[in-house]
């Protein structure tokens, strides 16, 4: 008996099942991949845990490293303030308003959770740039070296000492340029500043940079020639 | 020489190794988000929680040690009955020298506990006096800028080299007793001295403290 039941054919199923079928499309539901960071934390507040994962994978490193990189300190302490930041994220998520970026939200609170730390331990040290540091820095022929390790290191330790050296404002200024894709508006609602501070900051910052760093280049510029 | 322009720069930056926070963090992070948004559970289904737990808590505790017999009470039948009683005899050593085995670890358990919390106490009272005896001391520095006027200077050179807490407390004193303007040509001396973020304004001190 021919049923009209071939394998594989869905057109004929359809054809020969007894009630219409209805054809259900169910709307592309976006990836979270995709999403904003506020459609994210908008997620999230709905109750979508999944959500503050992405969000949280998305910006763990940047913030991580802009509070290493902005306090000086070691790694374990700045754990704790790091820990310190998103907890305050989870538990003020109904306080952030979605219809404003992300980013300066969740940099205001991680600089908070510094201030606060450097407050709670009292009189602080300036930026510590160990002796070692200083001498690695002192000898940049270091750089024509063939083991490119050690000259990968040797320019991490360069590049700490230069923004260790930078005022502690231009300092949080160039961090957030280079850590996040935040605006110059951005920045300044981060900060709490006005955008042409933040541009005066970042100009005198990367001025610096370049002539702190000067040598890196021209040994660069030699190994080309 | 080839100077590099702020593109570079950052691409440069970029290219650094990044250090990561620790596997704890991202555990301890990820799990209070996930705990934070879970559904609250229906007070009546707390209370059967509850005594579901203090259930399972009597028969595992209290019931055990109202069916063992201490030594003495124990029947010579009993006694001679090891086949039956095996199980629970690998668990509750009844035995007086068991008995003051397990009364020593407990003793010393208990001392251990008690020296922990007289520690933390004695902690916690350290920190509270400090606060105290910096309130103290702020609440004599507003009064006396009450009584002979506010001088500046004298005031720097009262809080010079003092701690934290110290300039903390006098701030908030200040502003407190009506002196809003002095502490607030101090705030700029004591975000310097402690290299405190610029944007800290005495109100966001203040509000912190109270």
């Amino acid at each position: 008996m021919n049923t009209g039941l071939e394998a594989g054919s869905a057109f004929r199923l359809r054809e020969a099942l007894p009630f219409p079928v209805l054809r259900v499309t169910l709307p592309d539901m976006p990836q979270a991949n995709d999403m904003t960071d506020a459609e994210l934390m908008q997620r999230y507040r709905e109750g979508d845990a999944a959500a503050f994962d992405t969000l949280y994978s998305r910006h763990r490193l940047a913030v991580f490293s802009f509070l290493l990189k902005h306090s000086g300190r070691d790694r374990a302490e700045v754990d704790e303030v790091f820990q310190e930041c998103w907890l305050k994220v989870i538990r003020r998520r109904d306080q952030y308003d979605t219809a404003q970026p992300f980013l300066p939200w969740l940099y205001t609170i991680a600089r908070h959770c510094l201030v606060d730390r450097w407050r709670h331990l009292g009189r602080v040290e300036s930026i510590h740039v160990g002796s070692d540091a200083a001498m690695l820095g002192a000898s940049s022929n270091g750089l024509a070296r063939p083991e490119r390790r050690a000259a990968s290191e040797l320019i991490e330790q360069r590049w700490q000492e230069a923004l260790a050296s930078l005022p502690a404002v231009q300092r949080e200024a160039v961090l957030l340029h280079f850590e996040t894709d935040m605006t110059l508006e951005d920045i300044a609602a981060a900060t709490g500043t006005q955008r042409e501070t933040v541009k005066s900051r970042l100009r005198y910052a990367m001025n610096k940079l370049r002539t702190m760093l000067a040598d890196l280049y021209a040994e660069a510029d030699d190994e080309l020639a | 020489m080839n100077s590099p322009d702020d593109k570079q720069l950052r691409e440069d930056y970029r290219a650094l190794k990044r250090d990561a926070p620790t596997a704890d963090s991202d555990a301890r992070i990820l799990a209070e988000a996930h705990r934070a948004i879970r559904p609250r559970r229906h007070p009546v289904a707390w209370a059967g929680l509850v005594g579901l737990a203090a259930a399972i808590g009597f028969s595992l505790v209290l019931l055990p040690q109202l069916l063992v017999d201490t030594p003495g009470e124990m029947s010579d039948e009993v006694a001679q009955a090891p086949a039956r009683s095996a199980p629970q005899a690998e668990r509750v050593d009844i035995t007086s020298a068991g008995v003051a085995k397990t009364d020593a670890a407990a003793a010393t358990a208990q001392r251990e506990r008690v020296a922990s919390e007289r520690a933390a106490a004695e902690k916690l009272l350290a920190a509270d006096a400090m606060e105290s005896v910096a309130e103290d001391r702020a609440a004599a520095i507003a009064r006396a800028v009450e009584e002979s006027g506010p001088d500046l200077a004298a005031l720097r050179a009262e809080l010079e080299g003092a701690p934290e807490p110290q300039w903390r407390a006098t701030l908030v004193a200040l502003r407190d007793s009506g002196s809003r303007s002095l502490a607030e040509q101090l705030m700029p001396t004591y975000r310097a001295e402690f290299d405190l973020d610029e944007s800290l304004t005495l109100d966001m001190l203040v509000a912190e403290v109270q």
